[in-house]
């Protein structure tokens, strides 16, 4: 159990829940701001 | 498991919601660090990703509290950790009062649990993210809805959508570090923030619109000392400028915070422990004077925070029986006397408007809602994260340690423990809410908040002994197996 934050995730975790590697938040992320800057340069 | 009609009909729903996957193995500390400097990287890239299609005549409903929401005004991390900072005062709420009836050491009721706070965050990134947009605070760009074609509607809702997407990163972020990185991404977030608006508080040249001074205090003094004589400045009224416009007093205020936050971390009630079959093998329990951390304070003016943007609103909306706002400060009524200090000018006679009986009661209420609520969601989040004396003393028991001159049973383990963590619980907690309020009377370099510069030494020296901790572990591995990693 990670006792570090406001949020609390324990060791054990269902099984059929929908699980996301790291990584695609990040490339979420990154992708999110290039769109939003895109948009704010080409309409702002 | 827990019998709760209500959790097992929404539990389909918990199952399915999305989590970070959790590394299959041990992470070495050198990819821990990677994933937590990479994940505070893209945060403050997030903080400088400006709304599409926002009007520049948007207002901050967080304002004076947004050092401990974190995020950014008018950013795509707009909301912060606000929504996440809520969804927990709800759930230790209704955990702490028995409403919600969940066994945390049943690994069922953990998965339920932890999927029901993440829930929470959902509704509340729509519940904060709706008022904003449609109060009037977070505007839509009219030439860009004339332009597009889109409208004010159509173009709010975008701003809406960006909004939720940001609330949502933060979230996985978050879950990204206190899985894959060290800490949590809620600490990380509200020290970063601090950290920004201490160096901009030192540093920064610009001049203050209000005061025509720069906003640093170094470039400032430089200011202050090419403008006057030091014969002007050691006068009185040089004196009392130099205090406040100065801000002698902030500087002295945050130095007193750094030391006393370091040195309260490190007072404890050590309960010595052996080894029942392993001679020599001995160790300590530490119990914090802080035990419960300096987290449930953040809950404690999250509270007052939600109270101030609900007057906020209701304030724009028309309704001013709650109390008026200059500024989005409130200046009279019920909200006024609820509403934290935040420096000198709040209190200070000749610095603060309104009369001194008022100033006074704002200032009673102040110190008792932070010394109470700061007790109480100690002791609740002492029972919710497994730190109380019956949890510590099956810990205890399991990892074939005793208090030596005591039986090896959980209850007499127990009893002992008893002894020291409500009391010790009770004093941190109320110790911590008084020290945060005499930090905001006296306001902080880059006006950063009391309780937010607090927050930050204390999560901030607790991130330095994880990394001693994991440090040490990568050189021992014995260690970690022993510790059961």
């Amino acid at each position: 159990m990670s006792s570090a934050g406001l949020v609390r995730y324990y060791e054990s975790e269902d099984k059929n829940a929908i699980h996301i590697p790291p990584r695609s938040i990040i490339v979420a992320c990154i992708l999110s701001a290039v769109i939003i800057l895109a948009l704010n340069f080409m309409f702002g | 498991m827990t019998e709760h009609p209500l959790i097992d009909r929404i539990e389909p729903v918990l199952q399915r919601l999305p989590a970070i996957s959790k590394p299959d193995g041990h992470v070495h500390f050198r990819r821990k660090l990677t994933w937590t400097i990479g994940v505070l990287l893209i945060y403050f890239v997030l903080t400088n990703v400006r709304l599409f299609a926002l009007s520049p005549a948007s207002q901050d409903l967080f304002g004076f509290y947004r050092a401990i929401m974190a995020g950014s005004q008018g950013s795509l991390v707009q909301l912060g950790i606000g929504p996440i900072v809520t969804a927990s005062i709800i759930l230790q709420l209704f955990k702490g009062a028995d409403i919600i009836k969940l066994d945390t050491s049943d690994p069922r009721d953990q998965s339920v649990y932890q999927q029901l706070q993440k829930l929470l965050i959902f509704v509340m990134i729509i519940v904060e993210a709706a008022p904003q947009v449609l109060g009037g605070f977070l505007k839509p760009d009219p030439t860009l809805a004339a332009s597009t074609g889109l409208g004010l509607g159509g173009i709010s809702l975008l701003i809406f959508i960006q909004v939720c997407i940001g609330g949502v990163l933060i979230l996985f972020l978050d879950e990204i570090v206190t899985k894959w990185g060290i800490g949590s991404g809620v600490g990380l977030f509200i020290v970063a923030g601090v950290a920004q608006g201490l160096v901009t508080g030192t540093i920064n040249w610009a001049a203050d619109p209000t005061t025509g001074l720069a906003v640093g205090w170094i470039p400032r003094f430089v200011q202050i000392f090419q403008t006057f004589t030091v014969q002007q400045l050691l006068s009185t009224q040089g004196l009392i400028f130099l205090l406040f416009q100065g801000d002698v007093l902030a500087i002295i205020s945050t130095v007193a915070i750094f030391a006393v936050v370091v040195y309260v971390e490190t007072t404890r009630i050590e309960i010595p422990l052996a080894h029942s079959s392993v001679r020599g093998a001995r160790g300590r329990f530490p119990v914090k004077l802080v035990y419960a951390s300096v987290l449930p304070l953040i809950l404690v003016r999250a509270l007052q925070a939600n109270i101030q943007m609900v007057g906020i609103l209701l304030y724009n909306a028309g309704f001013t029986w709650v109390g008026t706002y200059q500024n989005n400060q409130p200046t009279s009524g019920l909200m006024y006397y609820l509403a934290p200090i935040n420096g000198p000018n709040n209190w200070l006679p000749g610095l603060a408007q309104n009369p001194a009986w008022q100033v006074a009661l704002r200032s009673g209420i102040d110190i008792s809602v932070m010394v109470i609520g700061g007790v109480i969601f100690a002791l609740f989040w002492v029972e919710t994260t497994g730190m109380g004396p019956k949890a510590v003393s099956e810990q205890i028991k399991d990892s074939g340690m005793s208090i030596p001159g005591f039986r090896r049973d959980p209850k007499i383990i127990e009893r002992v423990m008893q002894r020291y963590i409500p009391k010790v619980t009770v004093i941190g907690g109320a110790f911590i809410g008084l020290l945060a309020v005499i930090a905001g009377f006296f306001g902080t370099i880059g006006n950063v908040g009391g309780t937010s510069l607090l927050l930050a030494v204390s999560i901030t020296y607790q991130l330095y002994e994880q990394l001693a901790n994991e440090e040490v572990m990568e050189m021992h591995p014995m260690l970690r197996t022993f510790l059961g990693e």
